[in-house]
C-alpha cells in the first residue's frame, strides 16, 4: 500500500510537471507567449465585460474574468504548436488532393488556423480543469471553467468522433483533425477529405506504434527481455492501448533504485515475464485519470518544440 | 558566447543554434539529460564577491552542484552506493537468466557469467569512486569560462563511468567476453541471433520516436513515412540502450536526426516535395550539429 501510494503521489507530481514544465519552458525560450498574452490581457476588456452574467457577484465576475485570461494565455502556447500542425497537415492534404481549386485553398486555410485556434482552447481549458481537479477547490469553480469553456469555444457542429472506432472524444488533437477534414469535405468532397482522414488514422497508429515500441525498449533496458518477450508485451500494449500509457517514457520515476512504469498495465507486461524479472517489475494497475490520458496529445504536439514554424506556401494565397 | 556548456563545439552551435536562446537550450538540454541541478535555496550556496558583483551586474549566475550531479547520474539520485551496486549487480544478474533462458547454461557457465558480472559491478563501482572523490565538494558556474572548461572534464569523467554502468558497448566488460567464451558453438550462435534481434528493436524504436516528429512538421504521407524508414533501417548506428532509455529526456529524436544526416541526401530529396526538403534540411542540420555532443555522451558508440 505504502509503494502503491508512492507511485500514485509520484505519478501526480510527474503530471504537474509534464503539463507545467513544457509550457514553462516554451515560454522561457520564446519569450512570445509571454507578450501576447499581455496583449490578449490589454485588448480585450469589452469581451471580459460581455462575458460577465448580470446576477453574479463582483468576486464572482472577476474570478471568471481572470479564469478566463488564464486559459487564453494557456491557449497562445498550444496554438503556436497546433500551427505547427497545421503546416504539415496542410503539406499532407496537398499531397493527398493534388491541386485544389484556387478558391478552396483560402478557405481551407482559414479553416484550419480557426480549428488551431480552438483546439488551443480546448487543450488550455482540459488542462486548466486537470490541475484544478488535483487541488481540493470549492465554490463550483469545476462548473465555472465549464462555463468559460462553453463561451470561449463554440460548440462543435457535430460531436467529433475518433476515426478509427467512431467514439466521440474531447481530444483536441482528434477535433483538429476532424474540423480540417470536415473543411476539406465541404470545399474539395468527401472521397479527398477520406483519403486525408485515412492518412490521419495511419499516422496515430504509427504515433502508438512507436510509443508502445519505445516503452518495449525501455524495459528492455530494465528487465533484459528476449526478442519473444519483447514482441508479446508490445503486442499486448497495442490491444489494450491507452493514451495514459505514454507516462511510462515520460520521464523516470523509481522506488528504491527499481525504475518503474507508471501507466503501464500490470497485465501487458507480468504475464510475460520471467520470475528473476517479475521480482523487478512492481505492480501497476492502468491508469484512467483524463488528465493523465491527456498526456499524450500534450506530448505529440510538444514534439514540434525543436521546429520552427514555416512560412504558408504563397501556393495556399493564389 | 559562453562556450562548450554542453560539451558541443561551439562551430555546431553556430550552425544552428543561435543567439543567447540557443546556448540556453543546450545548457537546459544538457542538464536535463544528466540529471537536473536542484534548484538551490538561499542558505545552500556560499555567495562569494564575484557571484555578488555579476549578479550586480544583471548574470545570472548559473551554479550546479557536482555532487548532485552524480548523484543523479550514479546513483538515481538516491545517494544510496549500496542500493546502486546492488541495483547494478540485479541488472548483470538479469541478463545472465536472459542468456540461460534463449541458450540453456550449464550450472558452470552459469556460474562463471555471475562470478564475471560480479567482477564487472565491483571493478565499475571502483571507478565511480574515483569520480566522486575528485568532484566531491565542488560547485561549478557555468558563467565562469574556468568552470566550463571543468563542467567538460567533469562530464567526460563521469559519463565514461556511467556508460560502462549501463553496460552495452563496454568493450572492457567482463562477462560480455566471459558469455562468449563460455558458450559452445550452437549456444554462441543463438545468442548472436539474439543480440542483433536486441539491436535491431532498439534501433527500430529510435527511429521511428524520431521519425513521429518529422511525421506532424512535414506532414508525410504514409508511403514518404516508410520509404525514409527504410532508408534509416539499413544503416541502423551502434547505441549504448542503457544510456539512450535511461536518460530523462527523449534523446531518439536527437540520434534519428544525426542518422538522417549520414544518409545519401539526393535519395532522401527524392522522397519529400520541394517545401518538405527545407524542413528536413533543417532537421538534417540540427542532427549534424549534435553529432559530436552524442558522441561524448556515450550515446552512440562510433
Amino acid at each position: 500500500m505504502k509503494i502503491a501510494s508512492q507511485v500514485v503521489r509520484m505519478v501526480l507530481i510527474a503530471a504537474i510537471a509534464v503539463v507545467v514544465l513544457p509550457g514553462l519552458l516554451s515560454g522561457l525560450l520564446s519569450g512570445v507567449a509571454v507578450t501576447r498574452a499581455a496583449e490578449l490581457a490589454e485588448v480585450k476588456p469589452e469581451t471580459r465585460e460581455a462575458e460577465a452574467k448580470p446576477d453574479e457577484r463582483p468576486e464572482e465576475a472577476e474570478r471568471r474574468q481572470q479564469l478566463d485570461l488564464q486559459i487564453k494565455q494557456q491557449a497562445v502556447q498550444w496554438e503556436a504548436q497546433f500551427k505547427k500542425l497545421l503546416h504539415g497537415d496542410l503539406e499532407l492534404v496537398r499531397a493527398v488532393c493534388g491541386d485544389l481549386p484556387r478558391e478552396s485553398r483560402q478557405a481551407i486555410v482559414r479553416a484550419g488556423e480557426q480549428a488551431a485556434k480552438e483546439a488551443s482552447l480546448r487543450l488550455a481549458a482540459l488542462q486548466f480543469q486537470d490541475q484544478r481537479r488535483q487541488q481540493p477547490v470549492g465554490g463550483g469553480l469545476q462548473a465555472m471553467i465549464g462555463d468559460v469553456l462553453k463561451k470561449i469555444v463554440p460548440p462543435a457542429a457535430a460531436p467529433v468522433t475518433t476515426p478509427d472506432a467512431g467514439k466521440p472524444t474531447v481530444d483536441p488533437l482528434s477535433f483538429f483533425s476532424a474540423a480540417l477534414a470536415e473543411s476539406l469535405k465541404e470545399h474539395v468532397g468527401s472521397e479527398q477529405a477520406e483519403k486525408f482522414s485515412r492518412q490521419l488514422a495511419a499516422r496515430s497508429e504509427r504515433r502508438k506504434a512507436a510509443t508502445a515500441h519505445e516503452i518495449v525498449a525501455s524495459l528492455d533496458a530494465e528487465l533484459c527481455l528476449t526478442a519473444a518477450q519483447r514482441e508479446k508485451i508490445a503486442r499486448s500494449l497495442l490491444e489494450r492501448w491507452s493514451d495514459s500509457m505514454v507516462m511510462a517514457v515520460q520521464g523516470i520515476y523509481t522506488n528504491n533504485g527499481v525504475r518503474i512504469f507508471p501507466g503501464l498495465p500490470d497485465e501487458c507486461v507480468r504475464p510475460h515475464l520471467t520470475r528473476t524479472q517479475r521480482e523487478r517489475f512492481q505492480r501497476h494497475a492502468s491508469l484512467d485519470d483524463p488528465s493523465l490520458q491527456r498526456q499524450f496529445v500534450m506530448q505529440t504536439l510538444n514534439m514540434l518544440n525543436a521546429m520552427q514554424e514555416p512560412e504558408l506556401d504563397p501556393w495556399w494565397a493564389e | 558566447m559562453m562556450q562548450g556548456t554542453a560539451s558541443i563545439k561551439p562551430s555546431g552551435l553556430a550552425v544552428y543554434w543561435r543567439g543567447g536562446a540557443g546556448i540556453t537550450r543546450l545548457v537546459m538540454l544538457s542538464l536535463f539529460l544528466c540529471g537536473c541541478p536542484p534548484l538551490h535555496g538561499e542558505d545552500d550556496t556560499v555567495v562569494d564577491a564575484t557571484t555578488r558583483q555579476k549578479v550586480g551586474q544583471g548574470m545570472q549566475p548559473q551554479q550546479i552542484a557536482l555532487d548532485q550531479q552524480m548523484n543523479s547520474m550514479f546513483f538515481q539520485g538516491m545517494g544510496n552506493p549500496k542500493l546502486a551496486r546492488q541495483k547494478f549487480i540485479d541488472r548483470l544478474l538479469l541478463q545472465v537468466s536472459a542468456v540461460d533462458d534463449v541458450c540453456g547454461l550449464t550450472d558452470q557457465q552459469r556460474l562463471k557469467c555471475e562470478t564475471a558480472a560480479r567482477l564487472d559491478v565491483a571493478r565499475i563501482m571502483d571507478d565511480v569512486d574515483v569520480v566522486l572523490r575528485r568532484y566531491a565538494g565542488r560547485t561549478i558556474d557555468l558563467n565562469s569560462p574556468a568552470d566550463q572548461a571543468e563542467w567538460n572534464r567533469f562530464h567526460r569523467d563521469a559519463t565514461a563511468v556511467q556508460a560502462k554502468q549501463n553496460g552495452e558497448g563496454d568493450a572492457t566488460s567482463l562477462l560480455e567476453r566471459v558469455i562468449t567464451g563460455v558458450l559452445d558453438d550452437t549456444q554462441r550462435s543463438v545468442w548472436e541471433r539474439e543480440s542483433e534481434l536486441r539491436r535491431q528493436y532498439q534501433w527500430q524504436s529510435v527511429v521511428e520516436t524520431g521519425l513521429t516528429q518529422l511525421d506532424l512538421a512535414l506532414g508525410l504521407t504514409a508511403e514518404q513515412h516508410d520509404a525514409i524508414m527504410g532508408m534509416l533501417m539499413e544503416q541502423p548506428l551502434r547505441m549504448n540502450g542503457g544510456m539512450v532509455w535511461g536518460q530523462q529526456s527523449h534523446i531518439e529524436p536527437y540520434i534519428c536526426k544525426y542518422a538522417l544526416s549520414r544518409l545519401d541526401r539526393s535519395r532522401l530529396d527524392a522522397l519529400v516535395s520541394k517545401r518538405q526538403r527545407k524542413m528536413l534540411g533543417d532537421c538534417i542540420r540540427e542532427g549534424q550539429a549534435t553529432a559530436d555532443w552524442l558522441k561524448q555522451r556515450k550515446l552512440i558508440l562510433e
